[in-house]
């Protein structure tokens, strides 16, 4: 994968549960999917360590946030495990979204004082 | 949760596989369209995941409920890890199952002689009642049946009594004639333990009253020497030379303690009774006064009474029956379970024997803790590595702590196997006179105890290098691995403590052990007053209905005759008793016109020519002559001699033995010779005052003869000896023959037993504790590789390291010694009873036992101070 940006930047501690919520209000994704996903749409600035990921998804489902199931891939002739948002997990991520928000301006303001 | 979480866990493990092995699909595949060959693709796709192990170790961690998961998991990475160090897990493991199979062994031993019930309904509530010796020189297992006889009649304390007579019977019919250990018991003496026949009847009130030649069979003589015959009820054999009817035979499972043991005979050998008969006082034995103390007694305790209770009831019937005595003296009574009384000479013994392998438990506990730690102290980056990546504390410590579960329990599982062989070893050299050893095997409360050795084993040698594990701070331990630092040093000082301990501990038992080889040399330096060299004996049994006084004078005469006579034979005597055998019976002396309580001596039948063989020498006056016959001559050990006549000769003095108004011991002796003191009981006790009289005296208080024969020509003279014997009396059984050499060395087999296993394990401690040494030594060194190249150097010389280096492996012997003593001599008080003749406080020994600490320790430190002194200084600074 061709890197954009020279500077990755590792994830926070606990953001990685918010941004894989996120990333599954779209719909049912694998887990890669959702790597990439992120990846992707941070411009590859995020990277996410694929091997810490699989922990965290059992983590939410074990929370009752998400649920997993095997199912057949579209276009390929296999199977992948997809996880789905619950009611819970969406009201979760709203939670989770606005603490976020609210700490983002907060550093903010404090890293650029008016 | 499912029963077997791990079967589950291995479905899931699969599943997470199977979802991480489609990730990396995947991501290889993404990276093959945007052009990437396929073998770098998937390589890459590798890399961008990180560890899979490391990811399905953590998944599986998080899965719910997986305790019990993880410990499977530490279980199986605890394996993988031994199996990576097989040196350290080989010694930690012989180490441990030497030291628990050890424990197990001995611990099965004391089991069967000292804790385990005995084999009847409600035994806890049987008691024996003995004689106390004045003077505390212990219980005597005698007691005269008059006195039974009265306690049967008063004593509220007892729901039953039984009383109790040994000894030997020939028995005859079906096959050989052979001597068989022999049990005459009150006709309540099965009812009381609550036996049942498993044919035939027990023994009725009836078959005592009448005097009934009635005979119940051991299960194992009824298969032996009759086959299991079906119709042995009713069957006629000879014992002694009189018919006999059998009327039952014992369970198989019936195991009553040696009366030998009971009446502390042992040292005849503990044989348990084959052939039981009723008990029947002879008349004599029913006076009051009557001297002769010939049985045991045991008794069932009533309901709700205890044994201070029976003891307060046995004792003032006593005071009442001395009343009835001339002298109003009264025998002290001791009442105590039937259990521990049996056990009572073994005890001590094993108990130290028992303290001795819990020092090499606990040693090797301590040296497989300072193996951990050195462990513990390579695998600090490990470690540090683990808790850097979030691995809690707590996580660390158990993770080191279900190592040396492991560890403990495949020692645990090796030591019971080893152990099943050490029990038969140990039986196999066990002295015979320690009760209830056919008993001895592993049962449930054996394995009880190995499983509490290997839990306690676990905790004492794991929590240590746990704790300190778990506590390093990743940082420093990052930092104090480099071998320029001296971070270890802090590990070096708490293993030099621990060496400490092993030194103190491996000191109480090799002062223990040392004191115990001087006893026994002392023991058997003692002054017998008889000789050893080259004489054989014989014991056989002339009983009173074949071979009444005049007839076995007759025997015992031509017998002598002949043997005397035998090619190689230089002489050869008779004797009642043999010297160490005890058993003598103890009789009241009394001379006319003295008052106070009269002093009492062993009494022996025997002829000259037993002086004579065994070499004790006559000191004044003469032997027996033949013409004797007429008169009442009596030959008195030089003891007796001068405690009757101090400050006279006791030549030609009269005296009387029992009280002088009882018609049956009415008989005046005159002393015609003084001979010197011979040990009769055992090397170790006070001699005793002898009273020898001639064989042709009508005294029947034995039916036992031993013929003392001393040949230059032994195997010879053995086979000649039998066959004159037999031919004299084809019926007579005839046992082995013992050399007096034979009889010595069993009356101090306990000791030898005692002393060889202390010695051994002792052995063991400290062939441990110097491995401990030299570990940590070694450790150091190697810890310290730079200090030492550095000092070379600068110029220091070989000699100067290696001084800096053994003086380092000696400093904590010094302290452990010091402590080991302290607490050896606070078991002073235990340990003295079992020595002779050596002060537990012994100077000698002490120094000698701590030279020999230092000389250990000085070997197990010079081998890593030489290797130290051959560091290159320039190999030594690039050591990084």
């Amino acid at each position: 994968m061709p890197t954009k940006s020279a500077e990755k930047v590792e994830l926070l501690q606990g953001t990685l549960d918010m941004l894989v919520l996120r990333a599954l209000m779209l719909g049912p994704l694998h887990g890669h999917a959702i790597a990439t996903h992120i990846e992707r749409t941070s411009d590859d600035v995020l990277r996410v360590d694929h091997g810490s990921l699989y922990p965290a998804l059992h983590r939410l489902k074990k929370r009752g946030w998400i649920t997993a199931s095997w199912e057949r891939m579209p276009d390929k002739n296999r199977e992948a495990k997809y996880y789905r948002l619950t009611a819970a997990g969406r009201k979760r991520l709203a939670s989770e979204h606005s603490k976020w928000r609210r700490l983002a301006q907060a550093i903010g303001r404090v890293m650029q004082p008016v | 949760m499912p029963i077997w979480p791990w079967r589950r866990s291995a479905s899931a493990d699969a599943e997470d596989a199977r979802e991480i092995a489609v990730h990396l699909d995947l991501e290889a595949e993404a990276r093959e369209e945007a052009g990437v060959p396929p073998a770098a693709a998937q390589l890459a796709a590798r890399r961008k995941f990180g560890s899979v192990t490391f990811a399905t170790e953590e998944l599986r961690g998080l899965r719910a409920g997986a305790a019990l998961d993880r410990l499977w998991q530490d279980v199986r990475y605890a394996f993988r890890l031994l199996r990576r160090s097989p040196g350290f897990t080989v010694v930690a493991v012989l180490t441990l199952s030497l030291a628990v199979a050890a424990n197990t062994a001995i611990f099965s031993v004391i089991e069967a002689v000292m804790f385990r019930p005995l084999p009847f309904a409600d035994a806890e509530r049987l008691v024996s009642i003995a004689r106390v010796i004045p003077n505390g020189r212990g219980l005597g297992g005698n007691i005269a049946a008059v006195n039974f006889l009265e306690w049967r009649r008063s004593a509220k304390s007892f729901a039953a009594l039984s009383m109790i007579g040994g000894g030997e019977v020939s028995v005859t019919g079906a096959g050989e004639p052979e001597n068989l250990p022999t049990g005459r018991v009150s006709a309540n003496f099965f009812s009381l333990l609550g036996v049942t026949m498993q044919r035939g009847r027990g023994f009725l009130q009836e078959d005592e009253d009448q005097h009934a030649t009635v005979a119940i069979l051991s299960d194992a003589l009824w298969k032996r020497r009759f086959a299991a015959d079906e119709t042995i009820i009713g069957r006629t054999i000879g014992l002694g030379g009189t018919p006999y009817t059998v009327i039952g035979v014992l369970p198989p499972a019936f195991r009553f303690p040696s009366i030998n043991q009971l009446q502390g005979l042992a040292s005849l050998g503990s044989p348990r009774a084959d052939v039981w008969t009723p008990l029947v006082p002879a008349p004599f034995e029913l006076d009051p006064r009557s001297p002769v103390q010939n049985y045991s007694a045991i008794a069932r305790l009533s309901a709700g009474v205890g044994v201070p209770q029976a003891l307060a009831d046995v004792n003032a019937l006593q005071r009442e029956l001395a009343r009835l005595t001339l002298d109003g003296h009264v025998t002290e009574l001791a009442v105590l379970p039937l259990r521990h009384y049996v056990a009572r000479n073994a005890q001590a013994g094993l108990l130290l024997v028992w303290a001795t392998v819990g020092i090499v438990l606990l040693i090797s506990c301590v040296n497989v803790a300072n193996l951990l730690l050195a462990r513990a102290a390579h695998r600090r980056r490990e470690m540090a590595v683990r808790s850097a990546l979030g691995a809690s504390r707590a996580r660390i410590a158990r993770q080191l702590f279900v190592e040396s579960v492991v560890v403990s329990a495949i020692s645990g599982i090796i030591g019971l196997l080893a152990a099943y062989w050490l029990v038969r070893l140990i039986v196999a050299i066990a002295p015979a006179d320690i009760p209830r050893l056919d008993e001895v095997h592993l049962d449930w409360r054996v394995l009880g105890f190995t499983l509490a050795v290997v839990i306690v084993d676990s905790v004492a040698f794991g929590v240590l290098p746990a704790w300190r594990s778990s506590r390093a701070n990743p940082r420093d331990a990052m930092a104090a691995d480099s071998r320029t630092s001296t971070g270890g040093r802090d590990s070096v000082r708490l293993r030099a403590i621990l060496v400490s301990a092993e030194v103190g501990l491996c000191a109480i038992s090799l002062l223990v052990g040392a004191l115990l080889l001087q006893s026994f040399t002392r023991v058997l330096d003692v002054d017998r007053g008889f000789d050893v060299d080259s004489i054989h004996t014989v014991t056989i049994g002339l009983p009173a209905s074949r071979y009444p006084v005049p007839r076995r004078a007759q025997f015992l005469q031509t017998a002598l005759e002949r043997v005397q006579h035998l090619r190689g034979v230089d002489s050869a005597g008779v004797s009642t008793v043999l010297p160490l055998a005890g058993g003598s019976p103890v009789l009241n002396v009394t001379v006319s016109g003295r008052s106070g309580q009269p002093p009492s001596a062993s009494l022996a039948a025997v002829d000259a020519g037993y002086f004579r063989t065994l070499g004790i020498p006559l000191q004044e006056g003469r032997l027996f002559r033949e013409e004797d016959r007429q008169g009442q001559p009596a030959i008195v050990s030089s003891l007796m001699a001068r405690r009757l006549w101090p400050d006279e000769s006791a030549i030609g003095k009269q005296f009387h033995i029992g009280p002088v108004t009882t018609s049956l011991f009415r008989v005046t002796f005159e002393v015609i010779g003084v001979v010197g003191d011979a040990h009769a009981d055992s090397l170790t006790s006070d001699l005793a005052e002898t009273l020898y009289v001639p064989y042709w005296q009508d005294l029947s208080f034995t039916q036992r003869w031993s013929f003392a024969i001393k040949s230059s020509n032994p195997a010879e003279t053995v086979r000649e000896v039998r066959a004159v014997l037999r031919d004299l009396d084809p019926e007579m059984p005839i046992p082995a023959f013992r050399t007096m050499a034979d009889i010595v060395s069993g009356s101090v087999s306990q000791r030898r037993f005692q002393m060889s296993v202390v010695l051994t394990f002792a052995g063991v401690g400290l062939l441990l504790a110097s491995i401990g040494i030299y570990g940590v030594v070694a450790y150091s060194v190697a810890q310290r590789t730079n200090e030492m190249g550095i000092r070379m150097a600068l110029g220091a010389r070989a000699g100067a390291i290696r001084g800096l280096v053994v003086r380092q492996g000696l400093l904590p012997l010094v302290p452990g010694m010091a402590v080991g003593m302290i607490a050896a001599l606070g078991a002073e008080r235990f340990v003295n009873s079992l020595l002779y003749g050596v002060s537990p406080r012994d100077p000698m020994t002490i120094i000698g036992v701590a030279a020999l600490l230092m000389l250990v320790g000085l070997l197990a430190s010079y081998l890593p101070a030489r290797r130290a002194t051959r560091i290159n200084p320039v190999t030594a600074l690039r050591y990084e």
